[in-house]
């Protein structure tokens, strides 16, 4: 008995913005390289930093990882991002408020 | 009723079969011979504390390590593989599995081998540091069998991950979709919020124990280092290990609620009162055991704020807990009971479990728990909740499959035998432990103040009692499978009158409901056990070896009497051995053009190894020798195996996880939610660190070479576009396309790899930035960049590997516009492994 079941497919075939997502990476860590490279207070610089982070990751999470184009999308984030930061900075501020 | 075969035809089926039953028998007797042996020294613990005086073991380093493998056996190689056992057996059967299995056969096989391998590290390392290896005893213990229990825990630890992903799916995407989540067996919820549990908290004791294994071997700085002052953060270890450690108790106990609640439906004659309230107290204990773990760790001088939180949390989980053994008393109020063995068990259970839940009430309770803490009043609560309570259900469910495993009955004398002295046994030593703990006895010690004398003799009498039990338990199931009465009429086993009882097979379902008579075929797969081998190999050779200190001595007298060998002769040398195996058994088949990719992605991993080794241990390549031979030989194993297992000749190039379905994509998405946990914490702990180190941090930053990292950084998302392109051809049928840009993915990654053990060269023989026995002049922020950068390395090398695979796969055509899930699985794990670098470069590099 075959073990290989057709089931739920999701090929829903997407031209993805692959190139666009491409520049647009490089093009941030250029940016970031820049920012902190260049004389810049820490109170802007860190947030920024951190901004353009977000912004990279959310581009290789839905075009690479193809996320924004499926219809669980919702799901995984909740399953894959969201449950698990969620337990990770439970733990981490305990271990920082704890610090010992 | 035996549809599967026997498991013992040939060592072959024995080590490759990747039939759930057979793989849960596999599990019972695994975790019974574990149990064996652990309650052996079990008995040798209480034949110490007859006397106060020392008449057994020497000292008490050796006590010390009774009741260090007594524990760590019991919790992570008996009662986890038992839950894991039970599940194999019962939920492909109570799920209507569509495949009439687990969902990843192969995959089931690879978790189960990894246990004796873990299970054999534990027991040969003798560890002395308790089961929970606290900071810093754990760091600065000399004893050399510390790393094996490490790494025999890791192993168990990635087995249980691999269980749990399989468990989650078999349940979740395997099921009948016929079959509703409120028509699951309890027993079902039980086992898929333990996987959960296990998917979501494991990467927290690795960690912590990785990083002990480093601080020990590497000096790094998490937990103490001498250079860094001393302890550094002996406490974070503490909250690493109990946010892991306290949902492993529900990990435990879940499966055996389950249990419970179908023997007790099934012998009280009537349905489990309040299903729904029992699946909501189930959800309810599995989201608050994330949230209580810090009340072990009350006289730790805990912040007073942090405490009343984990107080409050925990008093609340108690709710939860208490509806499950009211409903438990409200079925057997409302039922005709029926005194088999099984049921005498879950009856047992009840009350044992109910006094360990009481008695940790207590400790819940801060002044309380200050005076009790670390005494044997803690010891009797969870040998209540755990030997007491857990074995006894899966004692219970043993014998009621007993009949449906082998076609007979089970020996009566000998089980009722079992349950009476389990149960005496049980009450005489954990309540000798209560009373123990409330007249001041500490735990650890292996002798007391003859005040306590005749409390420890109760106890060792309840245990050999325990012993005694269960060698009637061993007894009863032999005469049962070698001369027990066989079964007749399934219908009516028990006497209970509610028919054939038990989770329909597979194939007796589709007859029923088809007419159709199938024949289940479940496929042997060497290449699975093997895999768990081959992982371990290098492992245990290096720790054998360097152990032993034939690295140190006599390894070196024999490299010195063969004359001086040079590092660059010798990587010339396993290039060619490393290329040889590669042609024997891969590329002798592949164009000549196609051979640079994966000859040159070999040709770095097998140099990456030797400066890893060469540069953190100080040695010279030389030096080495003996662990690469052995990373040689287990590389060499698994292409063999990989080839030689190819499960049907239609399939082209090496099968790494054929036999899985499609479900969009949900079977990565799991194993990722687990990787969010592991590299959360990873940068969650480097940040806390350097919260409390700002300077040192800073001083380390200012030594990075930043523009190197960020040519690097964009090195890798080239190789994630290269890898999106990749899936893109094969989901338009390209083929040729797909070859080409695995390819250049390859080049990538391995480019990214080599950049990076580049930079560690570099600051390594800086010397500022490092560790190993060359240790850093900034030991934290060195411990914290190391850890981060490395285990993302680390997968980065993963992906590389599988990325090797897949591409010699498309190169003999294996992907199709309609069969590429493995090519996405691949692409979404690299991908990932790109966003955590985003995440880290960010972090590490540049704030």
């Amino acid at each position: 008995m075959s073990n290989v079941v057709e089931s739920e497919t999701k090929e829903l075939h997407h031209e993805l913005p692959l190139m666009q997502s491409f520049i647009a990476l490089l093009v941030i860590t250029v940016i970031e390289l820049i920012i902190s490279e260049i004389d810049m207070s820490d109170q802007i610089a860190t947030p920024l930093l951190l901004l353009l982070t977000v912004a990279k990751a959310i581009i290789v999470g839905a075009v690479f990882m193809e996320i924004a184009y499926d219809k669980d999308v919702k799901s995984i984030i909740t399953y894959v991002f969201i449950i698990p930061m969620i337990a990770v900075s439970f733990l981490i501020f305990t271990i920082i408020a704890d610090w010992r | 009723m035996d549809v599967h075969g026997s498991i013992w035809k040939s060592p072959k089926t024995i080590l490759g079969t990747t039939d759930a039953v057979q793989i849960g028998y596999l599990y019972f007797i695994m975790a019974f011979l574990n149990a064996g042996f652990s309650g052996l020294y079990a008995l040798l613990i209480r034949l110490e504390l007859w006397t106060p005086e020392a008449s057994y073991f020497n000292n008490g380093v050796e006590y010390s390590s009774a009741f260090t493998l007594h524990g760590t056996v019991m919790v992570f190689l008996v009662i986890v593989p038992l839950g894991a056992g039970m599940g194999n057996y019962l939920i492909p059967r109570m799920v209507a599995a569509i495949n009439a299995d687990m969902y990843w056969p192969k995959w089931n096989n690879v978790a189960f081998w990894m246990l004796p391998i873990g299970s054999i590290f534990v027991w040969i390392s003798q560890a002395p540091i308790g089961w929970t290896a606290y900071a810093p005893l754990s760091v600065t213990t000399g004893e050399p069998g510390i790393d094996l229990w490490i790494f025999g825990l890791i192993i168990s630890g990635i087995s249980s991950t691999i269980g749990s992903i399989n468990f989650i799916l078999t349940i979740w995407k395997g099921r009948d979709p016929k079959l509703g989540w409120m028509d699951l067996d309890l027993f079902v919820w039980g086992t898929l919020i333990t996987s959960i549990l296990l998917l979501l908290t494991t990467p927290s004791i690795v960690l912590a124990i990785v990083m002990i294994f480093f601080d020990r071997n590497l000096s790094t700085a998490f937990f103490f280092n001498p250079a860094a002052g001393g302890p550094t953060a002996p406490i974070m270890y503490q909250h690493l290990f109990w946010f892991f450690s306290h949902p492993e108790v529900y990990v435990m106990v879940m499966p055996a609620f389950g249990l419970i609640s179908l023997l007790i439906g099934k012998f009280a004659r009537t349905k489990i009162f309040g299903y729904q309230g029992m699946v909501a107290a189930f959800i309810g204990i599995g989201v608050l055991s994330f949230l209580v773990w810090a009340h072990h760790m009350y006289t730790t001088g805990i912040n007073p704020l942090v405490r009343v939180a984990f107080t409050t949390m925990t008093f609340v989980i108690s709710i939860p807990s208490g509806i499950k053994v009211f409903n438990w008393i409200t079925t057997l109020y409302a039922g005709r009971i029926k005194f088999e063995v099984p049921m005498l068990f879950s009856l047992s259970f009840i009350i044992m479990f109910t006094l360990g839940g009481i008695t940790g009430v207590f400790v819940n309770i801060v002044p309380i728990d200050i005076t009790l803490h670390d005494t044997y009043w803690v010891v009797g609560h969870f040998h209540f909740v755990v030997a007491a309570g857990t074995l006894q259900a899966f004692f219970g469910a043993i014998y009621y499959y007993f009949p449906d495993m082998t076609g007979k009955y089970y020996h009566k004398l000998t089980a009722s035998l079992h349950f009476w002295f389990w149960s005496l046994g049980n009450l005489t030593t954990f309540i000798a432990f209560t009373l123990l703990g409330m007249e001041g006895m500490p735990r650890r010690y292996f002798t007391y103040p003859e005040q306590f004398q005749g409390l420890h003799q109760f106890a060792t009498v309840g245990a050999v009692l325990m012993g005694a039990s269960f060698a009637f338990f061993v007894i009863s199931i032999f005469i049962g499978y070698f001369k027990g009465d066989k079964v007749e009429d399934f219908s009516n086993l028990f006497g209970l009158g509610s028919g054939y009882d038990f989770p329909e097979p597979y194939a007796d379902r589709i007859k029923r409901e088809t007419g159709e008579e199938i024949k289940i075929e479940h496929s042997l797969s060497l290449w699975s056990s093997s895999f768990g081998f081959v992982i371990s190999l290098p492992f245990f050779a290096f720790l054998g070896l360097a152990e032993t200190g034939f690295f140190d001595a006599r390894g070196i007298e024999l490299l010195n009497s063969a004359g001086d060998i040079n590092g660059a002769v010798l990587v010339s040398l396993l290039f060619m051995v490393g290329f040889s195996i590669l042609w024997l058994t891969t590329l002798r088949d592949v164009k000549k053009d196609e051979r640079l990719p994966v000859f040159f992605t070999v040709g770095v991993l097998i140099l990456e190894a030797l400066i890893i080794f060469g540069v953190f241990t100080d040695r010279s390549f030389r030096d080495s020798w003996g662990w690469i031979g052995l990373l040689l030989m287990s590389l060499f194993v698994f292409w063999v195996a990989a080839f030689f297992n190819a499960e049907s000749k239609e399939e082209k190039g090496p099968a790494l996880l054929d036999g899985m379905k499609k479900g969009r994509n949900w079977e990565i998405w799991t194993f990722l939610s687990s990787e969010t946990i592991f590299f959360g914490i990873l940068i969650g702990v480097g940040l806390a660190m350097k919260g409390q180190h700002p300077e040192e941090f800073a001083e380390g930053v200012s030594h990075l070479a930043i523009f190197l990292t960020a040519i690097n950084t964009f090195i890798l998302i080239v190789s994630s576009f290269t890898m999106a392109k990749a899936v893109e051809a094969i989901k338009k049928g390209q083929s040729e396309k797909l070859v080409e840009y695995l390819r250049y993915t390859i080049l990538f990654g391995t480019i990214f790899i080599s950049v990076q053990i580049f930079e560690y060269y570099e600051l390594i023989h800086e010397g500022l930035i490092a560790i190993g026995t060359q240790s850093g002049e900034l030991p934290i922020y060195s411990s914290a960049f190391f850890i981060q950068t490395g285990f993302h390395g680390a997968h980065v090398l993963i992906g590389i590997v599988l990325l090797v695979f897949i591409f010699l796969r498309a190169r003999q055509g294996g992907y199709s516009e309609k069969n590429h899930e493995y090519v996405e699985f691949v692409g979404l794990y690299w991908h990932f492994v790109d966003l955590v670098w985003i995440v880290l470069f960010t972090i590490v590099y540049l704030l």
